[in-house]
């Protein structure tokens, strides 16, 4: 039984057009920019918000690979069902653990093991990602704090019962001058507050996208989250939680993209023949189930690493971040590019394409967005090249790569900001263990790219780190998240435990990331066909196109 | 093996040392370099902590999280806590 076989059936038969929450929906929901409320309420009846609970505080949380799982079957349905009602709570709630012991903590519980949201406003226009120069401010006044100024763009701000409120308690610039609140909704002083309307955007529609306006809001201390001026630790180091979790999350969305353009091929013809037996629609399909294979795999390996190699989470969240939100991205608009005008229609049997398009792109960009994650990079990778180019590569616990261990519980005290002179993940040995058929070359070409990389993020000079590094430094980041993604799929691959771990998708998954490395280095036509194969099998029996862990 | 001895001098070679480590990531002279004014007025960000903390190991042997460096923010205040960290052992 797989982790999110329950919720999957809660959600019904996608297909079925009398389904509340299946596609045609959901749909309408998104036309209408209404919020899917039979979607929440089936949600709300499994249960959701107390998987974002410590199981010692009553919830269902114990390790994060079951979050991403269940989530990830929600963005597979509908992904601002997913966001609206799910991926947001935990992005707040993960603060309030994050920050430690507290009363708060209880609070946070209770609003989500009650059915309840929280919304997480740290977003100001003016400041994007830069949440270090965040301007609401949390003046401090009474023995308690004045709120005064916006938060922007803020899912479920205007509906949700708590409110997690990232605010300036400090005029001075540096990194210790801003605090969190956990605020509630229903306490809000009238007159203080005031809501802005629903921002218009491109996907996302049934989403709840507002803004709040604070106007002297007075707030007791004891809704401060965590110490004084503790925000940004509490951010950073909660974000590597978060910026971990998201990416597998978001598989779901190029998992479905990639089942309905199967299918899309496998129906028509063009041409006098089935569109699938155009050799160039093979290449784009088997080009895209790769990337999805290795997405999928890395975002895997990286969750166990938050739980196995938490000291690390730092880095190995930023890349994660960074690699498997572009691959989505670029995924399911290369299968849009398939379906050509198919994927554009509002109406018709292929309406939800349209959808997924436009949904799938915050991705990139929401909570971290590619740059920044590269940028954090470029901070530990002088340290990790110095490492990793005078020892040996070494060999991390297996529970990393295979996906049934047991894993221990977050160790949250553990998440630092240091990163460390160490990426286990980076220093894997890829080339002492025999690979599939047609990877060996592949696999030695990594290997040689992260020897000559060892050595150049040991000379990266104090200019390429910060925002204004140049633009071959953030290049040389992009490629050490690629060698990660490789690194956990040749893991993955090591410690297989049954002899029916599948060659195909390994070799499928590191031709891809050879060619993220390479543009030169094209799938051969064995390796297409074996994945087009696998693929097609795998829709007509109605099977997961990626193995459950 | 990082120096045990807590003299004035061996202080000043802290001081200096954490001076000079500050004047290299914010591009100013080390005389250009306050002991008591905020290491963030010179440019030293949230990022660049991270960086003088694994010179910091290199140099004394002394690990410490960037959060240490935020808590302790001028050259003053660091290479105080750096000799303290030092005299413990």
């Amino acid at each position: 039984m797989a982790v999110d076989d329950e919720l999957v059936a809660l959600l019904g038969n996608p297909h079925d057009p009398e389904n509340p929450v299946g596609y045609r929906s959901c749909l309408k929901a998104d036309e209408r920019g209404e919020i899917l409320r039979e979607g929440e309420r089936r949600l709300t009846d499994f249960g959701l918000g107390a998987e974002f609970v410590p199981a010692d505080m009553g919830g269902r949380l114990r390790t994060l690979d079951r979050t991403v799982a269940l989530l990830r079957a929600v963005y597979a349905r509908d992904p601002a069902l997913g966001l609206g009602f799910g991926l947001t709570s935990l992005i707040a709630a993960v603060n309030v653990w994050a920050a430690g012991e507290g009363a708060l903590r209880r609070e946070a519980a209770d609003v989500l093991l009650g059915r309840g949201r929280i919304a997480s406003a740290y977003h100001e226009f003016a400041h994007g990602s830069d949440i270090a120069a965040a301007e609401l401010a949390a003046s401090p006044e009474c023995g308690g704090y004045v709120l005064t100024g916006h938060k922007e763009v803020v899912t479920n701000i205007g509906r949700a019962e708590a409110i997690l409120v990232y605010a300036r308690t400090s005029p001075a610039p540096g990194p210790r001058s801003h605090s969190l609140f956990l605020l509630r909704s229903a306490e809000l002083p009238a007159g203080a507050v005031r809501r802005h309307h629903r921002y218009p955007s491109v996907g996302m529609r049934s989403v709840q996208l507002g803004g709040l306006d604070f106007d002297r809001c007075r707030v007791v201390a004891d809704r401060r989250v965590g110490s004084e001026g503790a925000g940004l630790e509490i951010a950073l180091r909660s974000f590597q939680v978060t910026r971990t979790v998201i990416p597998g999350v978001l598989t779901g969305i190029l998992d479905t993209a990639l089942r309905m353009a199967l299918r899309y091929a496998l129906d028509r013809r063009l041409y006098g023949r089935p569109v699938i037996a155009l050799p160039r629609v093979r290449a784009v399909l088997a080009d895209v189930y790769g990337d999805l294979l290795l997405a999928e795999t890395f975002a895997r390996v990286a969750v166990r690493a938050l739980h196995l190699l938490p000291e690390q989470a730092v880095m190995h969240a930023a890349a994660v971040k960074y690699l498997v939100p572009q691959m989505i991205v670029a995924g399911v608009n290369n299968l849009a590019g398939l379906l050509g005008g198919s994927s554009y229609l509002r109406e018709g049997e292929h309406a939800y394409f349209q959808k997924l398009v436009r949904d799938v792109q915050p991705s990139t960009f929401g909570h971290a967005s590619g740059i920044s994650c590269l940028m954090s990079l470029l901070t530990y990778l002088p340290a990790i090249g110095r490492t990793a180019r005078q020892n040996r590569p070494r060999l991390p616990t297996e529970e990393m790569f295979r996906p049934t261990a047991p894993l221990p519980d977050l160790a949250w005290e553990r998440l630092g900001l240091r990163g460390g002179d160490v990426d286990d993940l980076f220093m894997l040995p890829l080339t002492d263990v025999p690979l599939p058929e047609r990877c060996a070359e592949v696999v030695e070409a990594i290997e040689a790219e992260r020897t000559s990389l060892a050595e150049r993020y040991a000379g990266l000079s104090p200019e390429d780190r910060g925002a204004a590094a140049r633009v071959s430094a953030y290049e040389l980041a992009r490629r050490y998240t690629i060698v990660l993604a490789a690194s956990s799929c040749v893991g993955v691959w090591r410690h297989r435990t049954s002899n029916d771990a599948n060659a195909t998708a390994t070799a499928g998954a590191l031709v891809r990331a050879a060619h993220l490395l390479d543009r030169n280095r094209e799938m051969s036509t064995q390796v297409r066909e074996n994945l087009l194969d696998e693929a097609t099998q795998r829709i007509e029996s109605h099977a997961r196109l990626c193995d459950p862990g | 093996m990082p120096e045990q001895d807590t003299s004035n001098a061996s202080k000043q070679t802290v001081r200096e040392w954490t001076r000079e480590r500050v004047a290299v990531h914010t591009k100013h002279s080390p005389c250009d370099v306050a002991d008591d004014v905020p290491l963030y007025r010179y440019g030293l960000d949230s990022l660049y902590a991270v960086t003088l903390c694994l010179e910091v190991q290199e140099r004394f042997g002394l690990v410490i999280e960037p959060t240490t460096i935020w808590d302790n923010p001028t050259v003053e205040k660091l290479a105080t806590f750096i000799e303290g960290e030092l005299s413990v052992g």
